[in-house]
Formats: C-alpha cells, structure tokens, sequence
C-alpha cells in the first residue's frame, strides 16, 4: 500500500494538499504564515517517505534514481529524513512560543513512528485481512494527514476539542485519498489491458487494496482461493483482470467502497463542525475535501 | 468490519435487504451487528439496495483522479 500522496497532473491539487497544515492553523483561529517552516518540515518528510515505500514496496522507480538505482534514492531519502528533522528543530526559531514548538516537534516525531509501523505491517502482511487493511492504512495515510490538521491548529491553539477535530478533517481526508489511491490501481489494471500491455512487472498490485481486503472479509474460502490466484496472475488470461473485478462487484465490493468513501468524507466534515473551523479557511479546507472527492 | 458485512448482505441476501428495507436498526439487532451512526446514516439514506450488478467499481474510478502533491 503506497502512502497515498501521488504523482500527477493536477497542480492545482497539489498546491491546495500542501496547504494543509497553514489551513487548519487558519482555520483554528491562528495566522497561516506562522505554519510555513511546519508545512515545509510535513512536505520533506512526505518526499522521504514515498521513496523508501516506493523502494520497500517494489514499485517502479522514479525517473531521477532509475539510472542511479535504489540505493542512491535511499541515501536522498535519508537526507530528507534529517532534513524534515531540522526544519522540526527550526520550529523554535520560527514561533514566537518554545513550549508550541517543542510539543508539535515530539508530535510529529512520534507520528512518524507510528507510519513507520504502519509501514512494516504493511510489507508484512502482503495480502492483508479488511481489519489489518484499515490498520495500515491508518497508521500511514490517516496518521500523516492527521499530523497536517492536529500540528497546523496545535500553531493556533491548545484547546483539545478544536486540536481532536481537526485532526478528524486530516485523518480522514487521508484515508479517502488511499482509498481513492486503491481505486487508481484497478484503473491502471483496465488501461493496461486496453492498451495489452500486460507485463507483470507494469501491473498493479491489487493484493493489499481495499476491494481484495472486503473479499477476503465476505466470500466464501473457495471463492477466496481463485480470487487470490487471479490476484497472483493478473495476466494469466485475456480475462483474468475482468474476473477479479467481477469476483468484487458480485459480493457487493463496489457499494462498500462506494459507502466508506461516503462515510469518510462525513467524518471529515464533522471533524470540521467539531473543531469549529473558521472561515474563509473552513471553506478552502472544503474545497480541498471536494477536489479530492467530489460530490456526484 | 459490520460495515462490510452488511454490505454484503444487502448485496447478496434478498431476505435481509427485505428486512432492512422496513426496519435497519431490528435487522442489525437481529444479526447482533452494530454500526457507527455514520455508517447507519449513510446506508439508510445513500445506498439503496438493487440489483447486485448495478453497483460497478469502474462507476467510482473517475474519482481517483490523479493529482500531485
């Protein structure tokens, strides 16, 4: 399961995810330009993190290491790591109170643990069960955008209400998105059945997403059984991509992906109303919801 | 993991998705499940049951648009 933070096209997402952290402190009442060394500290430790998932995971490489391999792109991961850690330390110097600082700084760090073992849960447990889907991708997605929310309001406020709601917004925007990151693979899946590109290394890998994890969870073992050879051989057969996705649509794979998203982004909103997110912020953090889920 | 479960159930058993249909919180007490108040209002509300096939994943892959951080 990739940290579902990924690359594409839509620049405009990308400049609203990365506000994230100035968001919620704005919107807790505090001033966004006191966020940017936090922002800056949350954004090196995203970079750090996909390539070392990037790399754990198998995925193929990014087009600045595929010449110079993995272990120069673990050593840039490395720097960034420290890095992230110094622009935590650079919080002192940058807000006006020692004690804020200090708390978001062990904070953070602490989070960072928690992805960590979310991380090694997730590598291993190649084919995870729905509970240890929902775990991994809490301690990794969940966690890491639940540290923009909680950290950028924490800039503002103590008041745990308003700290617990905003990290809610972050937690489970996070979990949308590695949901939505889920859905992509199977998009991947479909195009590169169109296009008969079917090398196994190009393929996604559907073993750890979401709609598996609900297989597991509701079919019966023999219906497991073939889905998981499907799942193994996606290219087996002209028609195997076709059947893993039927396999998950007959067990009602799509309405439950379909009803978590819905109650993730409810739990989002509510998040909001709770830590009582004040505008304009409020409505660019629901503009951020909406461009990463869109209502129909 | 109720959700998933009475998902499945509304997607594959027309008993239960008769009895949800007139009564959601007796059909969960009767099957001894429990859901969030989220999870209930979203499946009272946004999920209809239908026929198992029209509910398609590929319905929901326009949604994962790519972006970039």
């Amino acid at each position: 399961m990739r940290l579902a933070v990924n690359r594409g096209s839509d620049a405009g997402e990308a400049s609203s995810l990365a506000a994230l952290p100035g968001l919620c402190c704005q919107a807790a009442g505090g001033d966004a330009a006191e966020a940017q060394v936090l922002t800056a500290a949350w954004l090196l430790l995203y970079e750090a993190a996909a390539i070392t998932d990037n790399i754990e995971d198998r995925d193929p490489p990014a087009d600045w290491w595929a010449q110079s391999g993995s272990a120069a792109a673990l050593s840039v991961a490395t720097g960034l790591y420290f890095s992230a850690c110094q622009a935590l330390i650079q919080l002192e110097a940058a807000l006006p109170d020692l004690r804020t600082a200090r708390e978001v700084r062990d904070e953070m760090l602490r989070r960072v643990l928690e992805m960590c073992s979310g991380q090694h849960l997730d590598l291993t447990q190649p084919r995870p069960t729905l509970a240890t889907y929902w775990q991994v991708a809490g301690a990794k997605s969940g966690t890491f955008f639940g540290m923009a929310g909680w950290a950028g309001a924490r800039l503002a406020t103590t008041d745990p209400q308003t700290l617990q709601g905003f990290q809610e917004f972050g937690v489970q925007l996070g979990l949308l998105i590695q949901i939505l990151d889920d859905l992509k693979e199977y998009q991947i899946l479909e195009q590169r059945a169109h296009e008969n590109a079917l090398d196994p290394e190009s393929l996604p890998d559907l073993g750890r997403s979401l709609p598996a994890a609900y297989v597991r969870e509701v079919a019966p073992p023999d219906v497991v059984a073939r889905f998981e050879q499907l799942l193994a051989a996606p290219t087996a057969t002209a028609d195997a991509g076709a059947q893993i996705v039927q396999t998950i649509e007959r067990f009602g794979g799509a309405a439950y992906v379909l009803a978590e998203l819905e109650v993730k982004r409810l739990k989002a909103l509510e998040g909001l109303e709770s830590a009582g997110a004040r505008p304009p912020a409020r409505d660019d953090l629901l503009r951020l919801l909406a461009a990463v889920y869109p209502l129909d | 993991m109720s959700l998933a479960k009475v998902v499945h159930q509304l997607s594959t058993d027309n008993d239960f998705a008769a009895q949800w249909k007139s009564d959601p919180e007796g059909t969960l007490e009767k099957q001894g499940l429990k859901l969030s108040s989220e999870e209930l209002a979203f499946l009272k509300t946004g999920l209809k049951r239908r026929d198992v096939d029209e509910v398609r994943l590929a319905d929901y892959l326009y949604k994962a648009k790519n972006w970039q951080f």
